[in-house]
Parts: C-alpha cells; structure tokens; sequence
C-alpha cells in the first residue's frame, strides 16, 4: 500500500506524472491548489505497485512515494 | 489513512541538494529540465559527491537556469562562454568536481567553438548538454541542431539547414565519453550522468528534452503526450540500431533513417589536461 505527498507549491500540473504511470493509478483532481492549477492525486492506492516513476519523472520535484505502514505490523 | 509513514530517500535528496527559495521552477509545463536536474542529483547522491567540493557552471539559456536550483556554488555565465569559465575553475583547482549544464544553442550554437577546444584540450569536466532542438529561452528560433524541414520563428517556411550531431562531433574530436539520452527512462541517464562524473576527462552527455512551447506548439507536437511520445518513437538505442544495421532486412533498415541513436557512444581512457599539466610542472620546475 502506498501513498503520495505532493508538494502544492511546486506542482504545476503538467500531467507527465499521470501519463508515464505504468498502473494508471493517477488521475487529475477537479479541484485547485492555490496556484489555481489541478493536481494529480492517487485514486487506485491498490493498484499502485509504489514503482516510483511518478516521483524520478516528475520535472518540479514535487511527488514523493511513501509506502504505508501499518502500526500493528 | 492509518498506520505511520517511512520517509524515502527522494524527500530527503530535495532537502540536502535544493535552494528551496528559488522553488517553484520557472520551466513550462512539459519542459523535461527539471527532470535533467532530477537525474542529476540522483547521480550526485549515487556517487555521494561532497557538495563542497563540487561547482554548476552553466551559460545563457532554459537549460543554464538549472545550477540555480542546486544547493552547491555555481556560476551563470555569459552565453556560450560556460565552458571557458569552467575551463579556468579547473585549472586553477583541479580537485573540484565541475559540472556543466549548458543548451544546443549555448553549447554547440554560440559557444561551438569553446566546445571543439575544451574537448580537444580533454579538461576533467562533466557537461550535461540539454537538446531541445531550438533557442527556447528567446521564443523559438532556429538553433544548429534543429531537424530539418521543421518549423521555428526564423524559418516560417521550414528550416533547410541540416542539423548537427554534437555526440558526433564529441567523438571525431576523442572525448573520453560520450552519451546520448532522451528523458522518459530515469536510470539509464543517471548511471550515465554518474558514470560521465567519474571519468577522468571530458564527458559530454547529451540529453534530448521535450519543449513543447517553443519548438512543439510550431511542428504539431504542442500536447505534451504527443511530444513526450515522439521522444519514445523516434529514438533507438545503439545496440539495437547496430543489430539491425547488421541482421535487418532493407525495411528495417529503411525505418532507421530518422531515427535518433541513443547510448553511449565512446567510453575509454585518455589522459587529462590535468594530469598532462601536473607532469609538465614536475618536469620543468627548478
């Protein structure tokens, strides 16, 4: 299981990250940071496999991978 | 989301190599500079380069913003002239580690002559020459690697010019090593970017970069799918287009014709400025 922390004041919505995703668990959020631009955001954390292309591809090195973990393990 | 998070080494990276005050990048969207800095960093933390010991020359230009970014001493020189500068740092101290960021227009366009001779000289320098096929910082003129019958805002009828092959260049002139790399896979580049570091001599290391803006939105490649994706079919790895050179049949060999090599294209040891200057010195001091 893995989750993404987006940097909102560097992003800028290019979209490379959500078209290089080999699962396409990306997609563009309707909604908009404060920079007025839409935000890739994480909709199938299952299916993402945490390969961290998103993250090495991103040009404003705004995404970071973070895999979760439980407390109880 | 329950459950605690493991903080990964690339938040980590931004933090130690990053002037967070210069953040967020002046690139377009679709421009894949930033990924070259992203490689390059990553090749930085691989060799676990001391940043203090380490300076970013670059020129005029998109790509020559990049050392602005980096956490590390640096200089922004005039256009063209990176090199020259470079040059100088590393003669006069030769333990730095001297990384150059430059453009096709400000490397082998205005500064084309500073390239010929600093290969030829074989300074110890790493320089990372962005490609994005046009002048993009001044609104998309021509630049000397250009492809011919394209588009730009001095050749509204097609540029008629042929395009130069820099890495052809860099190996007719005997640079130690050199390589060529489109930015859609991350690690070839940054084990070349690492590698191109280490080598004793002059590493040219070529990166091809999208520029939607200036040069795709004037050749029908303005969506940024589209021009990254032209960046995939139109580029070949070396050994592949040996191969085919050697086994294919004439379809095939006809399908390679506007087609990029990419790779490494020479790797092997020739002796520095450096060490030639450090000889001369115990050879004629009193």
């Amino acid at each position: 299981m893995h989750v993404i922390e987006l940097n909102e004041h560097w992003c800028k919505g290019c979209r490379v990250c959500v078209f290089h995703c080999p699962t396409k668990s990306l997609r563009i959020a309707s909604r908009f940071t404060m920079r007025g631009i839409h935000p890739p955001e994480l909709v199938e954390a299952e299916r993402c496999n945490g390969c961290r292309l998103c993250e090495l591809l991103c040009p404003d090195f705004a995404i970071t991978v973070m895999e979760a973990v439980s407390v109880n393990a | 989301m329950s459950g605690l998070l493991k903080l990964k080494t690339a938040a980590e990276l931004r933090q130690i190599y990053l002037r967070h005050e210069m953040f967020p990048t002046i690139f377009c969207d679709g421009c894949g500079l930033g990924n070259v800095l992203n490689y390059t960093l990553w090749a930085l933390d691989e060799l676990q380069l001391d940043l203090d010991r380490t300076v970013f020359v670059s020129g005029i230009g998109c790509s020559s913003r990049l050392s602005g970014y980096v956490n590390a001493d640096g200089m922004h020189t005039t256009h063209g002239r990176a090199l020259a500068f470079a040059s100088g740092i590393k003669a006069a101290q030769p333990d730095l580690n001297v990384i150059v960021f430059t453009g096709d227009g400000d490397g082998s366009g205005i500064g084309g002559n500073h390239l010929l001779h600093t290969i030829r000289r074989n300074m110890d320098l790493t320089v990372i020459l962005v490609n994005n096929f046009t002048y993009g910082m001044t609104g998309g003129q021509v630049a000397p690697t250009t492809p011919i019958d394209s588009f730009s805002t001095t050749t509204p009828y097609g540029n008629i010019e042929y395009p130069l092959d820099i890495c052809a260049l860099a190996q007719t002139l005997g640079a130690p090593y050199v390589a060529r790399w489109m930015i859609n896979q991350p690690y070839p580049p940054i084990k070349s970017i690492a590698q191109g570091i280490q080598k004793r001599g002059f590493a040219l290391i070529e990166m091809l970069v999208p520029c939607p803006t200036a040069y795709g939105r004037r050749n029908g490649l303005k969506q940024l799918e589209t021009i990254w994706q032209w960046y995939r079919d139109h580029t070949i790895l070396i050994d592949d287009y040996e191969h085919i050179m050697h086994f294919g049949s004439p379809e095939e060999r006809a399908a390679l014709h506007d087609k990029i090599k990419i790779g490494v294209f020479q790797d092997y040891e020739r002796e520095s400025f450096e060490e030639r200057w450090a000889t001369l010195v115990e050879q004629v001091k009193l």
